[in-house]
């Protein structure tokens, strides 16, 4: 009866032991595997840390900044749009233009303007120009004096950008 | 005679079944208990690890979210900065055609009139009216001075409403 005692309890407690230390074993590989892992998420976060930190207070100046690009683009674009009327004056000085839109695709406008009219109120029209039209480029002015006047042919492109 | 045994009598000190299986048992539940607690403080720390984990991969997602917005940022602002230098730059650019320009005009000595002018990147051509030839060096001194021009040549193309005409080339800075 005790050999049988024996014999049972030994096999129930041996085989507790082997259960308990199989899991064990499987515990702590599967701990050592997770240590791993969050010691490189720890190098991970870091280092994102570092790429982040200084920069991310500057991202609530991003809707403010946005809106400045959105404006500018729309504005270029209504200068391309309008290019023709924003070279032409009525007015004093007369200006007459022609605007080549061969390299239209590139966003290309060369062009030929004439102005004639005071000598002030052509360089007041040529810095409005400027305004209107902010990517204008003057490659060559030749003017010829008239008394107070001034005849002003410009060439020069404008170059928007794609 | 009578006979006295005063030998205490001995139970044999023997274990029977039942202390055999109360030993067992103890034993067993010894053992069990043992690998019960080692398993659950194991597992609490399994747990501790993954909480760990789940929480420095939530701080790595927010971490990289905020990247990808920082870097739409830093997009949008080079764009924005690009543009405006485009913008300034041309300003600059025709700044200098203008300044020229109203040089030109302003540096005039008296009774000296500019009839023609051209201006190109470089350079400018100006052609002059003066009473003298010493109002041409004045005139050209001035514009020198103005630290915008340099002299590459001074021509006389003989006279005009009875004024000196001079062809002035001068290399703009």
């Amino acid at each position: 009866m005790k050999v049988a005692i024996s014999v049972i309890f030994g096999i129930l407690t041996a085989l507790v032991l082997v259960i308990g230390g199989y899991l064990g074993f499987v515990t702590i590989r599967e701990s050592k595997g997770l240590l791993r892992e969050v010691d490189s998420l720890q190098t991970r976060v870091n280092s994102l840390k570092s790429e982040v930190a200084g920069r991310a207070e500057r991202l609530q100046e991003e809707a403010t900044i946005a809106a400045e690009l959105d404006s500018l683009r729309s504005a270029l674009q209504a200068s391309e749009e309008g290019i023709e009327e924003r070279f032409t004056n009525r007015g004093r000085p007369t200006s007459k233009a022609v605007i080549s839109d061969s390299q239209k695709v590139e966003g290309i406008y060369p062009f030929k303007l004439k102005v004639d009219g005071a000598a002030s109120a052509v360089d007041s029209f040529l810095i409005e120009l400027q305004k209107q039209v902010p990517l204008v480029r003057f490659e060559k002015l030749e003017g010829v004096r008239k008394g107070r006047n001034l005849r002003l042919e410009a060439t020069g492109s404008v170059r928007f950008p794609r | 005679m009578i006979r006295i045994d005063l030998a205490v009598p001995r139970r044999r000190e023997r274990l029977t079944t039942w202390h055999y299986l109360v030993i067992w048992v103890c034993v067993f539940l010894f053992v069990v208990v043992g690998a019960g607690i080692g398993l659950v403080f194991q597992g609490r720390r399994l747990e501790s690890i993954e909480q760990e984990n789940a929480s420095l991969r939530a701080t790595s997602d927010s971490l990289k979210t905020q990247k990808t917005a920082v870097a739409h940022y830093e997009s949008i602002e080079a764009q924005y900065r690009e543009l405006l230098g485009k913008i300034e730059d041309a300003s600059r650019y025709n700044e200098r055609y203008l300044e020229v320009m109203r040089l030109l005009d302003a540096k005039l000595g008296p009774r000296m009139k500019l009839v023609s002018f051209q201006i190109e990147a470089d350079s400018a051509t100006a052609m002059v009216l003066a009473p003298s030839n010493l109002e041409v060096r004045r005139y050209v001194d001035a514009l020198l001075g103005s630290a915008m021009f340099e002299l590459i040549t001074s021509e006389p193309q003989g006279s005009r409403e009875g004024l000196i005409q001079h062809r002035l080339l001068l290399r703009v800075r």
